[in-house]
This record gives C-alpha cells, sequence and structure tokens, in this order.
C-alpha cells in the first residue's frame, strides 16, 4: 500500500506542476495490411519524449502545446516523421511502410533494438526475422529455439525446445500466447515447440525486470503475438517439410474492418516409421496445431479479437500375440493410447477510453489434458476336453488422466497522463482446476464365462481448486532526459481451499544515459510461483505434471537483482553486458529415489521445497544492419541448489542445477548473399551440463528372506553355508556429481526465394550438427567384469547417447 | 514404469538417428561410506543390523563394528560380535576309495558360521517405541531412528482353493489359489503396509515296494500293511536316497517354498498396485511391448491406504503358481487293494501372509528400490540419470525402519491324494 500511495503521490504532483498539454494518440500499423505493430516508437524530435505502441498497436504521447515533430519507426519499417501544432487532443493512425516513396514522410535509419530504449533491462524483442533465419533442426523455425540463443538461456537437451533462464527450471518461463498461459509448450519431447512460425507477430522476451502485469514464474516471461490477419488482401503459404507440413491463410472478412488469420501445422512422423515396425506391433505418432485468429474494428476506439490455439498429440499402439502349445492356444490382445491437447481460445476487447486511456479486457479459457490408456486382454483356450475349464479370460485395463482447466478475466489499462509518465494497472483472476493424476484400474477374470473377479479400483490425486487474483501497478517515469525509472508493484492472491498466499512483488528499473551512446541500467524484481511442473527427465514428457502449490508447499520466490551497460555508438551495432544474482526460495524437487516411474498419485509427498542460487554476467553483440547481420552471445553463470536435511533431497548438501553450464557462447550469422539467397549460420558452444551417475556400490538387504542356508562344500568359490541374502544397489554419493562433456553443434541453412508469376516459392536446405560432432544427449553409467568373469576385475564406463548427430532436411514454401 | 516413455523415445530416435559412445570417466576413487540397513520388527526376539561400506565393485561388510541399540533414548544393547549361528547339516567332501578313485560323499556336521556385516539385537521393543540404532567402526559412525508403528489388529484372511479349481496357468494345470484379506484402517493420518505370503508347498510320495520273497528276507505283507496304515495318516519322511532293500515303502516329502514374488499375485489388487495398470508380461519377456502399464513391479509389496484411509482395506490377491499335481507312476498299489487311500502322492499347502505396519521412510524407500531393481530403471537412468537412493541414515547411507507384523497361518491343501492315472504330463 505505501508503494503505492507513493506512486501516486509522486504522479499527483507532477500534473499539478504541468503547463497546457494535449496528447497524440492512434494506432500503428502495417501500410498494407493494416495490422498492427507492436512495440514501435514514437518520439518527439522537440522535447525529446517518446513512448511506444503497446501490445495492441495503439500509442499515447502527451505533449506541451505547441510545434512538434514526432517520428514513428519500427525495425524493417521507413520511419516517418509527421510534424504538427499540437493545440488539442489529437488522433493519428500511422500506416508504416516498407516503401520508401511516401512523400510525406521523411526517411532516416533504421531503429535500435527496442529492448535497449525500454527503461527496463533484460527485456529483448525477438524479431519475426531473426527467427525465421535461424537455422534449425528439420527446417522448423522455432521461436524458442531463437530465444535459447541470447545470453542467459541455456537450453536442456541439446535440440530441445525448454528453456532454463538465469538457473531457473523449465517451468518458470510465463509463456503467453495472446495473453493466455501457454502450459505445454511442445510436441515430441520438445523437438517441435507448439507457436507456428506464419502465426507469430511479434516476441518479447523478458529474463530480468519484470512489467508488474506479468506474474505466476519466477524465470521469464514469454510473450507471444501472433498476427491479427490482413484487413485488406488475401494471403497464403503452404510448407512442406521432411516431417511436417504448415499452412497459413490470411485475409478480410470486411476489408478494412474484419479480418482472419488461420494457421496449421500436422506431422506424418508415425506414417514414415511404418514401414520399419514388426506387423504384430502398431504404433503410430501424430500431431497438429491450428491458431485461429478473428478480429474486427468496431471504430477507433473499440476492437474485438477472438483467438484460438487448439494442439493435440497423439501416440497408439497395438499388439496381438497368438501362442499355441500342446493344442492350447493363448491370446493376446494389447494396447495403449496416449494423448495430449491444449486448448486454448480468448476473446479480447480493446477500448480507448480517451486519448490518454486505453484499456483491453480479455476473458480467456485454458484447457490442458493429458490421458493414457492401456488394455490387456487374454484369453486362454484349452483344447482337453476332459478338462474342467476350456476357456478363461484375463483382462486388465487402465486409464490416468492430468487435466487443468483455467478461466480468466484480464483487464488492463495504459494511461499516459503526462508525457514523463506511462501508467500501466490492471487486475487478473484466474481459476485454476488442477486434477492430477486420475486413475482408474480394473480386472476381470472368467472362466468358461463365469466372472471369476470384477474388480475396479480409481484413485483420484489431490485436484484442488485455486482461485489466483493479481493487481498491479506501474509507472515509467521520465525522471530526466537522461534518466528514467520504472516503479512496479503486484500483489497477487493464491486461494486454496484451506489456505490463502498472499504475495506482494515490488519491481524497480532505472535507467540512466550518461551519454547518448551508452545507457547504464539497473533493477530489482520480486517474482512469485504458484504452480509447478514436476518432470523427472531432460526430455519433455506428456506426464510431465503441472500441479499447484499445497498447504505445506509454498509459493516460490525468486528475488533478482540486476546491473547493467549497453553502448551503441558504432552504427548498426549493439552490444550489452548485464550481471544478476537471483535467490529462489521454494524451488521443487523429487526426493532422494522418487520420480514419475514407479509412483503414482500423491506427487506432493514425492517432492521437497528449497533453495535456489544463480549469478551469472551476460554479453552481446548484435549487428542489425547491412547484409550480414547477427548476434554474439556469451553467459558466464553458476547456479546450484540446497535443500534442508530432513527434506530428503541429496542429505541436505548443496548441488549444482542439472543445467549449470558455467560456459554459454552463440553465434549467429545471417547473410543476405542477393535478392533471391540467404545463408544462416548458427554455432552455439555449451560446457558441460551436470549428471548423477553411479560411482560406487551400496548393500540392499531384502526386506524378507534376509538368510539362506546353502549346501556346504569343499569348493573354495562355493562353500555355502549360512549367509546373509544381499544384493548391491546404486550408490550415489550427491546429486548430479558428474560435469558432462562439453557440447557445441553448427548449423546452417540457405534460403532459395524466386518470385513466381503468382507466388513466391521459398526452398530452403538446412544442415543441423554440421560437422557431427557427439554431443551428450545424455550419459549413463555401466560397470562389467573386464574379462567376462564373475568376480573378476570390474571397469567402468560411461556412456552417452546422441540424439541429434548431423541431420540435413529441406523444406519447400509457397507464399501466394 | 511408464516403459512407453522410453517408447515414445525410441521412437523419436528412430526418426531422428541415436548413437552411442564411451565417455572418459574421472570418478574420484572415494573411501567407502559406512551403510546401516536393519528392518527391525517391534515385539520380535531377534532383530538384524547390516552394517557394510561402500565399494566400486560390491559392498564389503563391516566386521568390527560397534552396535548400540537405544529405545525411547535409554542404551539396551551394545553388540560388537557378527552373528553367529550354529546349525547341523550335510556336509560334502571328497573321500578316496580303494574300489572307486575319488568320491564325493555326505556326512551330517555341525558348523558355526558367522554372517559377515550382521549384527543380532535380542532386546525386545514395543509399539510406539522410539528406535534407534547407533553404528561405529574406525572413525565412522552413523545413527537412524524410527518409531514402531501402530499394528495392524485382527485382520480377516479367508481363503478358498481346490485343486482344478483355482486361477489357471494359461490352460495348463498349475493353478493360484485367491486370498482375501481386509482390516481396518483406523486411523485418518497416512498410513503405510506391507503384506506377504510365504508358501510351502510340498508332496509326499508313498510306494509299495515288493520284492521276491524268494530271494530276500523281507517282512509279511501283513506287516506291511499294518505298519503303512500306522504311519501314513501322518506321512513319515523317511530318506529317500536309501538303496538299501529292506525299506518296504518310502514316503518322501519334495518341498516347494517361496515367497510371492511373482507380479501377478498382486496386478489385480488395486491396493497393492496402488490404481496403476500392472504390465502382465514379465520382467525378461522381451518379445512384446506393453506400453502403458507399470514396469515397476512392487516387488517388495508396500502400501499406504490412499485408497481406504480410515476406513477397511480390502486386498484380494493370489499365490503365484503352484507346482504341477500329478501322480506318481510307481506308486502302485495293486497288490495291496487295502492300501489305496495310503498310495499315492499327497499334497500339502501352507502359506503363511504378513501383515506389517510400517513407517513411512521405509515404505518409500522400498518403493524406489522397487523402481531401482525393475527392469525399467535402466532405460530410465539412461535418460534421467541415476536416481539416489533416498536414506535416513545419518553420516552414512542405508536404510532403517521399524514395523509391526501381524501374522496369519493359512493351510490352503491338507494332504491331497492324487494316483497315478497312467498319463505322463
Amino acid at each position: 500500500m505505501k508503494y503505492i500511495t507513493l506512486l501516486a503521490a509522486a504522479l499527483f504532483c507532477s500534473m499539478a506542476a504541468t503547463a497546457q498539454q494535449y496528447t497524440v494518440s492512434g494506432y500503428i500499423t502495417d501500410g498494407k495490411s493494416a495490422e498492427t505493430i507492436i512495440g514501435a516508437t514514437v518520439y518527439d524530435e522537440n522535447s525529446h519524449h517518446g513512448t511506444a505502441s503497446n501490445n495492441f498497436g495503439f500509442y499515447s504521447l502527451t505533449l506541451a502545446a505547441g510545434q512538434h515533430s514526432i517520428a514513428f519507426s519500427y525495425v524493417g519499417y521507413n520511419r516517418q516523421v509527421i510534424g504538427l501544432n499540437l493545440r488539442r487532443d489529437t488522433v493519428i493512425n500511422i500506416n508504416l511502410s516498407s516503401d520508401i516513396e511516401l512523400a510525406e514522410v521523411v526517411v532516416t535509419a533504421k531503429s535500435r533494438e527496442t529492448g535497449i530504449e525500454s527503461t527496463k533491462m533484460g527485456s529483448i524483442d525477438i524479431p519475426v526475422k531473426l527467427i525465421e533465419h535461424t537455422p534449425s533442426l528439420l527446417g522448423e523455425t522455432d521461436v524458442l529455439r531463437t530465444i535459447q540463443l541470447t545470453p542467459g538461456v541455456q537450453q536442456g537437451v541439446g535440440g530441445a525446445s525448454t528453456l532454463y533462464v538465469r538457473g531457473g527450471n523449465g517451468d518458470e518461463n510465463l509463456i503467453l500466447l495472446d495473453g493466455a498461459t501457454v502450459y505445454k509448450i511442445d510436441h515430441l519431447f520438445g523437438f517441435f515447440s507448439v507457436f507456428t512460425p506464419e502465426a507469430v507477430k511479434k516476441v518479447t522476451f523478458y529474463k530480468s525486470s519484470f512489467p508488474a502485469r506479468y506474474n505466476g514464474r519466477t524465470s521469464s516471461v514469454i510473450d507471444v503475438r501472433t498476427k491479427d490477419g490482413d484487413m485488406n488482401n488475401y494471403h497464403a503459404s503452404v510448407s512442406v517439410g521432411l516431417l511436417t507440413s504448415r499452412f497459413n491463410v490470411e485475409g478480410p472478412i470486411k476489408e478494412g474492418k474484419t479480418s482472419f488469420n488461420v494457421s496449421g501445422r500436422t506431422t506424418y512422423a508415425g506414417a514414415l516409421a511404418q514401414p520399419f515396425l514388426d506387423d504384430d506391433f502398431k504404433v503410430n505418432y501424430w500431431f497438429y496445431d491450428i491458431n485461429l485468429k478473428l478480429n474486427h474494428k468496431f471504430s477507433d476506439a473499440d476492437r474485438i479479437y477472438f483467438s484460438l490455439y487448439n494442439g493435440l498429440d497423439k501416440f497408439k499402439d497395438k499388439c496381438h500375440d497368438v501362442y499355441e502349445s500342446y493344442g492350447n492356444t493363448d491370446i493376446d490382445d494389447y494396447g495403449a493410447d496416449l494423448r495430449w491437447r491444449n486448448f486454448i481460445p480468448s476473446l479480447r476487447w480493446n477500448h480507448v477510453f480517451s486519448s490518454k486511456l486505453f484499456a483491453n479486457a480479455t476473458i480467456n479459457y485454458n484447457h490442458y489434458k493429458m490421458r493414457m490408456a492401456s488394455y490387456d486382454n487374454m484369453e486362454y483356450l484349452n483344447s482337453n476336453p476332459n478338462y474342467p475349464i476350456r476357456k478363461s479370460i484375463d483382462q486388465t485395463s487402465s486409464d490416468y488422466r492430468s487435466e487443468i482447466k483455467d478461466i480468466g478475466a484480464i483487464v488492463d489499462f495504459d494511461w499516459m497522463p503526462l508525457p514523463a509518465h506511462t501508467v500501466k494497472f490492471g487486475a487478473n483472476y484466474t481459476r485454476h482446476n488442477f486434477e492430477p493424476e486420475t486413475t482408474s484400474s480394473s480386472y476381470k477374470a472368467k472362466d468358461n464365462d463365469v466372472t471369476l473377479s470384477d474388480t475396479t479400483a480409481k484413485s483420484k490425486g489431490t485436484a484442488a481448486f485455486a482461485n489466483e487474483i493479481s493487481v498491479y501497478i506501474d509507472d515509467d517515469w521520465k525522471v530526466a532526459d537522461n534518466l528514467n525509472l520504472n516503479v512496479g508493484l503486484a500483489h497477487t492472491v493464491f486461494n486454496l481451499k484451506n489456505k490463502t498466499y498472499q504475495n506482494l512483488q515490488p519491481r524497480v528499473s532505472l535507467k540512466y544515459n550518461p551519454v547518448d551512446f551508452l545507457t547504464i541500467k539497473a533493477s530489482y524484481s520480486r517474482m512469485t510461483q504458484c504452480v509447478h511442473l514436476l518432470t523427472s527427465s531432460p526430455l519433455s514428457m506428456p506426464t510431465d505434471l503441472w500441479v499447484p502449490i499445497t498447504d505445506e508447499l509454498e509459493p516460490e520466490v525468486a528475488n533478482q537483482y540486476s546491473l547493467g551497460a549497453y553502448y551503441t555508438k558504432i552504427p548498426g551495432w549493439e552490444f550489452s553486458i548485464e550481471g544478476y544474482y537471483k535467490v529462489s526460495d521454494n524451488v521443487l524437487e523429487y526426493k532422494d529415489g522418487m520420480s514419475f516411474a514407479g509412483f503414482s498419485g500423491s506427487w506432493e509427498k514425492l517432492v521437497a521445497s528449497g533453495r535456489g542460487e544463480s549469478k551469472g554476467l551476460e554479453f552481446m553483440a548484435q549487428k542489425t544492419e547491412g547484409v550480414v547481420t547477427g548476434l554474439v552471445s556469451y553467459t558466464l553463470s553458476k547456479t546450484d541448489r540446497q535443500f534442508s536435511r530432513l527434506s530428503g533431497v541429496n542429505d541436505g548438501e548443496r548441488f549444482p542445477f542439472t543445467y549449470d553450464r558455467r560456459h554459454n557462447l552463440n553465434l549467429v550469422v545471417n547473410w543476405q548473399v542477393n535478392d533471391h539467397i540467404f545463408l544462416d549460420v548458427s554455432w552455439s558452444f555449451q560446457s558441460g551440463a551436470c549428471a548423477t551417475l553411479t560411482e560406487t556400490y551400496q548393500e540392499f538387504v531384502e526386506p524378507d528372506n534376509q538368510f539362506s542356508y546353502a549346501w556346504r562344500t569343499e569348493d573354495p568359490y562355493n562353500r555355502g553355508g549360512y549367509h546373509k541374502i544381499s544384493d548391491k544397489v546404486a550408490y550415489v554419493p550427491g546429486r548430479n556429481n558428474y560435469r558432462l562433456p562439453c557440447s557445441h553443434v553448427m548449423c546452417a541453412g540457405v534460403d532459395f526465394h524466386k518470385q513466381k508469376k503468382r507466388c513466391e516459392r521459398i526452398f530452403n536446405v538446412s544442415v543441423y550438427n554440421l560437422y557431427n560432432y557427439m554431443n551428450p544427449t545424455m550419459v549413463y553409467a555401466i560397470d562389467y567384469d573386464e574379462y567376462g568373469n564373475v568376480g573378476g576385475p570390474r571397469r567402468y564406463r560411461i556412456k552417452k547417447l546422441t540424439i541429434l548427430p548431423l541431420i540435413p532436411s529441406c523444406t519447400l514454401t509457397y507464399k501466394f | 514404469m511408464k516403459k512407453y516413455l522410453f517408447i515414445i523415445a525410441a521412437f523419436a530416435m528412430a526418426i531422428l538417428p541415436a548413437c552411442e559412445n564411451d565417455v572418459d570417466a574421472d570418478l574420484e576413487n572415494m573411501e567407502g561410506v559406512l551403510c546401516l540397513n536393519a528392518y527391525l520388527v517391534a515385539g520380535a526376539d531377534t532383530n538384524y543390523v547390516h552394517v557394510s561400506r561402500t565399494s566400486r565393485e560390491y559392498p564389503a561388510p563391516v566386521r568390527d563394528a560397534v552396535v548400540k541399540l537405544y529405545v525411547n533414548d535409554n542404551l539396551v544393547e551394545t553388540v560388537t560380535d557378527c552373528y553367529s549361528v550354529t546349525y547341523t547339516a550335510l556336509f560334502e567332501h571328497e573321500v578316496y576309495d580303494d574300489e572307486f578313485g575319488w568320491m564325493v560323499v555326505e556326512e551330517e556336521e555341525t558348523h558355526t558360521d558367522t554372517v559377515k556385516g550382521t549384527y543380532l539385537l535380542k532386546s525386545k521393543f514395543d509399539v510406539g517405541d522410539k528406535v534407534r540404532v547407533e553404528v561405529s567402526s574406525g572413525n565412522q559412525s552413523v545413527w537412524a531412528e524410527d518409531v514402531a508403528p501402530r499394528k495392524i489388529e485382527n485382520p480377516q484372511v479367508s481363503y478358498t482353493y481346490e485343486p482344478g479349481a483355482g486361477i489357471l496357468n494359461r490352460g495348463s494345470d498349475r493353478e493360484r489359489a485367491e486370498i482375501e484379506v481386509s482390516f481396518d484402517d483406523v486411523s485418518a493420518d497416512d498410513d503405510f503396509y506391507r503384506m506377504v505370503i510365504y508358501s510351502d508347498f510340498y508332496k509326499v510320495v508313498t510306494r509299495i515296494v515288493w520284492f521276491d520273497p524268494e530271494e530276500y528276507d523281507l517282512h509279511s505283507k501283513t506287516e506291511i500293511i499294518e505298519y503303512a496304515k500306522k504311519n501314513l495318516d501322518h506321512p513319515v519322511f523317511v530318506d529317500v536316497t536309501s538303496d538299501s532293500v529292506d525299506v518296504y515303502y518310502i514316503s518322501k516329502r519334495v518341498s516347494h517354498y517361496w515367497k510371492e514374488y511373482d507380479d501377478y499375485s498382486y496386478r489385480r489388487c488395486p491396493i497393492l498396485s496402488e490404481g496403476e495398470s500392472q504390465s502382465s508380461k514379465d520382467d525378461d519377456d522381451d518379445s512384446s511391448i506393453d506400453l502403458l502399464s507399470s514396469d515397476v513391479k512392487n516387488t517388495y509389496r508396500v502400501f499406504s491406504d490412499k485408497l481406504f484411509s480410515n476406513s477397511t482395506a480390502l486386498l484380494n490377491v493370489v499365490t503365484d503358481w503352484r507346482p504341477s499335481i500329478e501322480g506318481d507312476s510307481f506308486s502302485s498299489h495293486e497288490d495291496f487293494p487295502e492300501l489305496k487311500d495310503y498310495v499315492g502322492t499327497f499334497y500339502s499347502w501352507r502359506a503363511e501372509l504378513k501383515l506389517q505396519s510400517i513407517s513411512e521412510q521405509q515404505y518409500y524407500y522400498l518403493r524406489a528400490m522397487n523402481a531401482i531393481n525393475s527392469s525399467a530403471y535402466d532405460e530410465m537412468s539412461s535418460f534421467s540419470g541415476a536416481l539416489k537412493v533416498p536414506s535416513n541414515v545419518h553420516g552414512g547411507s542405508g536404510n532403517f525402519g521399524v514395523s509391526t507384523q501381524t501374522t496369519v497361518d493359512m493351510l490352503l491343501l491338507d494332504n491331497y491324494h492324487v494316483v497315478f492315472d497312467g498319463i505322463y504330463y
């Protein structure tokens, strides 16, 4: 409350001291498609005040009455400068164009990366062009893999999409698709993300000073906005790749008023695998994504958007075995069906209350569901007529489900009361319904059609309803020409059946420009997280379980301190260096010996909460202009975890985080060879992550039959007698006790563009892991008798599995 | 468990070609860590503590340990010697015979064996007692403690078994017996249990051996009948190994003793499988793949009360396959019609059911061991790394648990008489 009072007082004083002022506002759109542009810069060259268009392309800039020269710019578009004598509130809708022939505009240099301009640090706008031109696995351009090339981000398994940002777990990233949280972000173990590249308009990535409106995760925010659809013309594209094909269609429903954008993707990986499978063993895998967006412009003041994402993964197997012996026949039919699905519709309404107040109201629904079912029907037929039982049936089946249903409402306001202030405030309510681990298993037995047994057992995991309410406010305050301050505060209430957690999350960012080309930023952010993903594999599994905090497991709280400097003196180049220190309390880990495998239900008993610490230094250089562009990023970091002795995690000893990689270097080069050929190369180097390996063996004594008597002999190797029955079991002194070898991978891709009569053809050839380096995707230890003799000397060997060696691919795309 | 995950991964790898290579291992040759393992039973006259050290090859038993038992913080026993057991048994040894050369002969001998690394505790403790064991060896010392949980009172056990009416083994005559167990979970707290069945299936084969009275000095037929009638009501176990011809009948006991570790015996019980689908495939059956079923068997038969908290637990289990029941082709009674009820093969099947109440830490330890000792673990650890075995032993490693136990004896089959029907199975 104190923060809000201070903020209001500061605003009031500023307003009271202000002379006659008017506001310029409007939407910034693409000149051809009328697609709104997010993050375009609006800058008054006279007063040096500026702002940026919000997530819906709306801007508002309050200036003193008088003559102004207002510049509108955005990366990839021509800059427009409009001169006006401001005497009243004015609406100017701007159509930016890449065409330089507009008479009334002045074309100057391209814009700087908006992340540097922002008061906030650790925020990067990921240009769609960069996403399209980042060489990738199987030619699948991918939002998340592009983000992995930025500093401070570690990838998990090579080639997969999971992000580990500044020492955070993979579940600590708030991934928003048009404002709605996406729980399951990938297909096929994370090798494909759910974001269809053709549907993406804008991606903003935050990793340190988070805007106050973002809550619920502690490590990063990835805000993905999809295209609204061209208001004026129809477009389509079709891509055919090795494993997937995609399409995108957009156009007006009512020209200038209503548009649509629909895109989809599917895979035929399962079909390709069929020829290699056994006749008695049928297995198939399939996924699809559909993105739909409709938008209607009622007026300059009112717009409505409907977005829908629907994605499904399906895995199925079916087996039929027949076994015959002595006239008896055993028939075994068994199979499984595994599927997981994201269904996320949302409806948004934008309303411009005044030139200074913009509102966005959203209602959304989010349903993530995973189901696996299996059956095993066995039939025994006895041909012996004298045998009393001629036919026996033995049937088992099981069903395992986990679901999350979220329904939420969000209201966000952008208020620009003064030239020096941009205030954002709003509220967010989500009702979560978690239903993890609902299981059902049944057994039926019949002899000669007489039922011997018919049992069904159902078990429901700890289902939970939770109400999550957040209110927030932040003010971006231009204190002086070279000093900006952003102060924000969010208050989150997470209400469970028996307990309510409340968390205040202050966030402060400071930007100081001692000289024009040098920016220094500092920030502090506090984030909390009330839902977690339990995962026991480095690969992204459908069974990874989203669960809420409980009465015993408190929300995770992360405090992050960052300091950075940004240098832009060399034209076309941007350099940045950032350091951070982050402490996360109540991070979750499986207890020793626990994992998803071998356990079902009672997940809250299998995990414990502890503390994570991460610190690092990040460097990035970007070349944004010219025929050759690209980036170099380097991260030096250290991350570890520590739990209490009683927690059951690593005996209370500190241990390195699995993805604690000391060094991480990325290089991306994009070369436009000519108008038709684009060459893209990336190289990533990471020092080794950590793995838990067996070092020695400890004794395991059976709980029963602890002793045995064996026949005594004179054989010295088999004395027999009374002895203990025991076995050996792996002894792991500590988690992540082994440092993996380093990984590095080079990828390259070439796009050949050709303008055909009615369309443009793009043929992409790409190679993943160009020099075929055997990166350790996962490792495991084996020991063996050196000479194959029982009791002989034993050798210890570590094996590494490389999932992705050199993989060439090609993709053919037609754009209409 | 969830073998399908690895199958999907394998499927992914089929699409994305995978390679396997060696990496240089540079793990420190660390000093052996002192380990304490014990499953103590409240009320038992004897309990055992196992002490060992970790090793690169095989865990080394510790013979010089000092084991101290505390009950409710009072030192009640100190043990420094490993457990010794004296027993009498047959001992094979080679002797030289002038006629046959070297030959193996058996002699009954009495031996005393010391079980290295095992220490015997004789002090008793009761339900609700806090039990602590401290172990020291060299410069290392470890300790662990647990509280003896509440005992299961008055379990209801019912069983029905009749040869030919049990559960068939795929059309053969091997069968399982069904056992139903119920007991009350009297607490709203989380409770943890184990249930183990020991089976002892044995047969007594009785044959009449009739020799030509002109060649041998035999007892009379009447004497044989009288002797058989007198003794076969309660089968007498006569050593079958004797080759002497003056034995008129041979009564042989053949035992088949096992603990119910078979998967099938619990997978049909939702409580023992904790609601998870269990694979119908044997661990070593690689011929087919059951994707969704669990490959982690509940080998140690632990279960929690999550499906019956504060109510009645009803467990429906079956035994492992009993061996075939068949007649003995040499058990002819044609010359002794009066002995037809006494000649043949007599089968008996005794079982002992142990219901244990265990602590939470022991439950999770044994569940982890279920996973680690499963066929799925190798695949799983390849993906996820090795699992660190949970330990409640301070200063070292191992597992320490105190349980209470209720035992129920069952006689599933009592002297079931089978006469050879002339068919060899």
